[in-house]
């Protein structure tokens, strides 16, 4: 007999495509499970934002450590860097910043070569776009450092699970102190530019190593957190590789992907969800994009989010006020292709 | 000169200093008031605004006061308290602390720009119920052009100095040597916000500050009740202020009107 005779239909392509929503119901069987009232902490890329909005909308504690100043409308905290994730550290596109940030907050460190100056307003440089017209003193962005790094560490240790959005590969860094940025300096401002900054291409290993080393420094503070890691199923805005964008996308999120796959088999209580493969490869679904082929569309992320809270039967969601506006999905990364506009 | 005058519990000590003088007075002035956030039933029809329903008829009714008014006919507008409150910047200062700011943080509470501050006031005074008044009146067709002032709900009594936790957040600003930035950066706020909506704000005069945000006892004690207005504030009443403060205010809307 053979070996595949014994395996459920969800196995089998064919099989799949002839049942309901290609299956969807038995893509995804967590080993990380989220109970109502688990206290459950967000950040990653773009695409992280709307995971993070539909798991506001369920039972389960979506911490939020940095929270706008009382009054603050939604619209008006969001360009300050408000109520994206569940700390004001913006979007985090790559494993590097990740780790980056966790080490730095369990250490307390202020990074000099992320202390930018224009105009005489200083920036975060590893968050550079949450305070509009930025710092009015130097002293200032250290202190607001300082002061969001000791709720970073809280984060880490209250959260019951960390829910991460891999997003980049594409990363730049400083040549000498090896702090990795967000975006490249000088797309965000030609100020903020130095010769020293340079482009690095992530491969797997670095990606394993730099997750695996996160993983183990957070657990170092807080043993019992669980990691869900999904890939962004958003495009690249552009490379740097100076080859084409479509291949570029592909290897970027297919080393994410392989990287993700091995930690989670790897590491104890790290599991993976398929918002990248629902988005991308679904074969019911030839049009997950918007008219600019980079946002995933609304219905999508509905799909998405069904089948996630359909695998964590413990968890309620409130489904949307349809006649609501959604706020739009503050991507960083848009600043590459509009510095050539 | 016929004034319309909206807002909360606050317009207390507005309707008795006006009772005080309205016999001899040139002016006319109409209230169309509720305690707690202020109006928020009602209805509007052209230039007219009516109460929404028999409970807030009924309750302008007990008051002796009208529930329907042609806006058209009346030469400027005030909306008085409804949420337009100092409150709303000590409510921010109590989670955050303003980077810059001399006090010092021994809180750990969330650092904060200026500017963030500001943006958070400006958002908190036009969603406040006398913010959205303030922008149903000027919506008003053809009435854009009369004259719509702001007048804040008063800086809480200084009595609160020998209450227990009431009002901390005040007595913090003034221990931290930031209350005159905070009472000023609330007035800078409210009166870009509000002249941002077409209307002008009226700070509290500072002849009636103690300590930059608080108001003295002379112009709180014996503060009566919008509902029965023969009554005082209970006892241990911080909010609200009294017919002196409100002879002070009712010469401010005339002085700033008349100018």
């Amino acid at each position: 007999m053979s070996f595949y005779a014994d395996l459920p239909d969800r196995c089998f392509w064919r099989r799949c495509l002839r049942r309901p929503r290609f299956d969807f119901a038995e893509i995804y069987q967590p080993t990380v499970t989220i109970e109502a009232g688990e206290p459950i902490a967000t950040a990653g890329s773009c695409f992280a934002q709307k995971i993070g909005r539909e798991l506001k909308r369920s039972d389960a504690r979506f911490l939020d450590l940095e929270p706008a100043p009382p009054g603050m409308s939604e619209a008006t905290g969001i360009g300050f860097g408000y109520g994206l994730y569940s700390a004001r550290y913006g979007n985090i596109y790559t494993t590097a910043q990740l780790l980056q940030l966790a080490e730095d907050a369990f250490s307390d460190h202020v990074r000099e070569d992320a202390l930018w100056t224009k105009d005489g307003a200083w920036f975060d440089g590893l968050r550079p776009r949450i305070e509009p017209g930025g710092f009015a003193r130097r002293a200032d962005v250290v202190t607001a450092r300082r002061s969001h790094l000791r709720q970073v560490r809280r984060l880490f240790t209250e959260a019951s699970v960390f829910v991460f959005t891999l997003g980049l590969t594409e990363r730049w860094e400083h040549a000498e102190t090896g702090t990795v940025y967000q975006l490249c300096p000088a797309t965000v401002d030609p100020a903020f530019g130095a010769p020293e900054h340079r482009f690095h291409n992530t491969g797997v290993s670095d990606v394993v190593s730099e997750l695996t080393r996160f993983i183990a420094l957070v657990r170092s503070h807080a043993p019992d957190l669980r990691f869900l890691f999904t890939v962004s199923p958003v495009p690249l805005a552009a490379t740097a590789t100076g080859g084409h964008v479509l291949p570029a996308t592909i290897r970027s999120k297919s080393v994410l992907r392989a990287a993700v796959d091995e930690v989670v088999t790897t590491l104890p209580g790290c599991d993976y969800f398929p918002s990248y493969e629902i988005a991308t490869a679904n074969p019911l679904l030839r049009d997950a994009f918007d008219a600019g082929q980079r946002e995933v569309k609304d219905e999508v992320v509905a799909e998405i989010m069904t089948t996630f809270f359909a695998a964590h039967p413990g968890l309620s969601r409130t489904l949307p006020d349809t006649a609501a506006e959604e706020p739009d999905t503050v991507c960083d990364e848009i600043l590459l292709d509009a510095s050539r506009t | 000169m016929k004034i319309f005058v909206t807002g909360n519990s606050h317009s207390a000590c507005l309707i008795e200093a006006w009772k005080q003088v309205q016999g001899s007075s040139p002016h006319q002035i109409d209230f169309f008031v509720r305690g707690g956030s202020g109006v928020k039933d009602y209805r509007i029809d052209g230039t007219r605004i009516e109460a929404g329903n028999d409970d807030f008829r009924g309750y302008l009714a007990r008051l002796g006061l009208r529930d329907s008014f042609d806006l058209a006919e009346y030469d400027a507008r005030v909306v008085i308290g409804a949420e337009v409150s100092p409150f709303l910047m000590i409510s921010i200062l109590n989670k955050c602390h303003v980077l810059g700011w001399p006090d010092p943080n021994r809180r750990g509470a969330q650092e904060i720009t200026e500017r963030c501050l500001q943006a958070a006031l400006a958002d908190g005074l036009r969603g406040a119920n006398g913010g959205q008044m303030v922008a149903a009146l000027q919506a008003l067709p053809g009435l854009g052009a009369r004259p719509m002032l702001v007048v804040p709900q008063p800086f809480p009594s200084e009595r609160l100095r020998t209450m227990g936790t009431a009002g901390a957040g005040f007595l913090r600003t003034i221990r931290g040597r930031i209350a005159p930035r905070a009472a000023a950066g609330f007035a800078d706020v409210a009166t870009r916000t509000f002249a941002d909506l077409g209307a002008h704000f009226l700070p509290q005069p500072e002849d009636t500050t103690a300590d930059f945000i608080l108001t003295p006892e002379a112009f709180t004690s014996r503060a009566k009740r919008l509902i029965d207005l023969d009554k005082v504030q209970p006892k241990g009443d911080f909010l609200h202020a009294n017919a002196a403060f409100g002879a002070r205010i009712l010469n401010q809307i005339l002085d700033t009107l008349e100018a």
